[in-house]
């Protein structure tokens, strides 16, 4: 009731149809349930506006009182400076306006760089429930490979599950270390966006992702277990590298970058950025996530580790004009 | 000083504007109309002030005030395209009064609610309520399609509103 409800009032808020605001007024006339439903709606949409615009405020006012606070003690500690200490303040002082000088220099002749999110589809898990498809994807936007699922947990949010190890083009039986999934990225927005191709545009693509790990009774036997994320770029179809994988890395790989933690149960979630050059000739970005338990074996059972917050950042360095060292 | 009943009446209005002003955006389902009506309800209530009678609670009295002000809004802005026609205005009327009593409740427990969400789905709820970005706006800039942000949308707001319920249960 309420999903429908809140779709049809945010069609009927952007103006897109008079049939639908005349079909949600039909609902409410008869149905005491869609009344309360939209009243409630309706009033805690009011306390989210209040809320989030008491957070913009107090966001304002906390930057506003660092800047102040920051001011206060260097007064007092130059009060307290002796002659000799006063004359060495002056002389670093000298130092630093020449070098700030120099940067000032460098800074106004230097583009800032920029980033841009590409678009990891179901990065954040929040779109179903259920488990994702076994096997290698096939094309963009689908996430795919070794068991796992997408749970939700008790405050509503839903993160991805490592349910088994295994071999994710092999025998299901066969030996594996890792349970992973695996999306591809087409790059090809990004490239045209910003000009890949030319020598000096020097992009990096930033791959991060959170894991974290419950607390189980076979802490002790999986005592080696690794969140991993892993990116690598390709300029070859999706089908062709899921045929040619593992090897294909190897044969036809244009770049790599890994970054791994170790998990214990019950700790902290945390967040690891994996990093990698985009090449001029890299088409296809393939991002992975994965567990490991740190050796070949059978199919180990996990289902206590999970990932959250996949996303994928491209970063344009600055193209340094002018350089002063 | 003014007399003790005028800041009575003062104190009153100011602690209850939040609420006042849910109900407003309940009846209406828009956030300029809201405002523009809690605006005039405010006046009214200040013209109407002598008609409180200090020992009885307020915000009944100024939600009464308030739906004659929805109403007038309603009328003279009827040639507008309003989320709600007016006979379910006045259906709807038991409800918003209902939930909007319990604003300060709800609010906050999704004060609570928000802490737990994700930093891409609070930076989308910043995006599009507090600096108004259209869901179209916000797919564009973020490469996104149009219908995944809708969906995403739609999916944050029915988990908090989840969230609040249960917090609310919790509390009582």
């Amino acid at each position: 009731m309420e999903e429908q409800l809140l779709h049809w009032l945010h069609k009927v808020r952007a103006g897109d149809s008079e049939a639908t605001r005349v079909e949600l007024n039909e609902l409410l006339r008869k149905s005491p349930e869609a009344r309360t439903t939209m009243a409630r709606t309706l009033v805690d949409e009011q306390a989210l506006l209040v809320c989030l615009r008491d957070e913009t405020l107090l966001s304002i006012l906390d930057a506003e009182g660092d800047g102040a606070t920051k001011q206060a003690p260097k007064i007092s500690v130059v009060r307290h400076l002796s002659r000799l200490q006063q004359l060495a303040v002056a002389l670093l002082a000298g130092a630093i306006v020449g070098l700030m000088g120099a940067g000032v220099v460098w800074a106004v002749s230097t583009p800032k760089s920029q980033a841009r999110e590409l678009d990891v589809a179901n990065g954040d898990f929040e779109a179903f429930i259920g488990p994702l498809e076994t096997g290698f994807p096939s094309r963009f936007g689908r996430w795919g490979g070794n068991p796992a699922e997408v749970t939700g947990s008790l405050d509503g949010s839903r993160e991805l599950c490592f349910l088994e190890t295994g071999n994710v083009k092999g025998d299901p039986g066969a030996l594996a270390s890792n349970c992973s999934v695996f999306q591809f990225v087409d790059l090809s927005s990004i490239r045209e966006q910003w000009g890949t191709t030319t020598p000096e545009t020097q992009v990096t693509l930033n791959l991060s992702a959170r894991f974290r790990r419950e607390s189980a009774q076979h802490d002790a036997e999986l005592s080696k277990l690794t969140g991993s994320c892993r990116i690598y770029l390709f300029n070859l179809k999706p089908d062709t590298i899921g045929e040619r994988w593992p090897g294909v890395i190897r044969e036809d790989g244009v770049g790599f970058g890994k970054n791994v933690i170790k998990l214990r149960g019950g700790e902290e979630s945390a967040t690891i950025t994996a990093s990698c050059l985009l090449g001029s000739d890299a088409t296809v970005a393939l991002v992975v996530v994965s567990v490991s338990n740190g050796s070949r074996a059978a199919p180990v059972k996990l289902g206590d580790c999970f990932v959250d917050d996949v996303q994928l950042t491209a970063i344009r360095q600055a193209d340094f004009a002018v350089r002063l060292c | 000083m003014p007399p003790l009943d005028d800041i009575r009446f003062i104190e009153a209005l100011t602690r209850h504007q939040p609420a006042l002003e849910a109900f407003c955006h309940a009846n209406l389902a828009n956030r300029e109309d809201a405002r523009e009506v809690l605006q005039a309800t405010c006046v009214k209530l200040w013209q109407k002030a002598a008609d409180w009678n200090p020992d009885t609670e307020f915000l009944p009295w100024a939600f009464t005030v308030a739906r004659f002000m929805v109403l007038s809004h309603y009328r003279d802005h009827k040639r507008d395209r309003l989320v709600f026609d007016e006979d379910v205005i006045m259906a709807m009327a038991d409800e918003i009064e209902e939930a909007a009593t319990k604003f300060d409740d709800r609010r906050e427990a999704l004060t609570k609610c928000l802490r737990k969400l994700k930093q891409r789905q609070r930076s989308l709820l910043h995006d599009h309520y507090t600096l108004s970005h259209s869901l179209r706006e916000i797919a564009e800039a973020s490469g996104r399609n149009l219908s995944a942000v809708k969906m995403t949308l739609l999916r944050i707001r029915q988990q908090l509103s989840a969230c609040i319920e249960r917090e609310i249960r919790t509390d009582s």
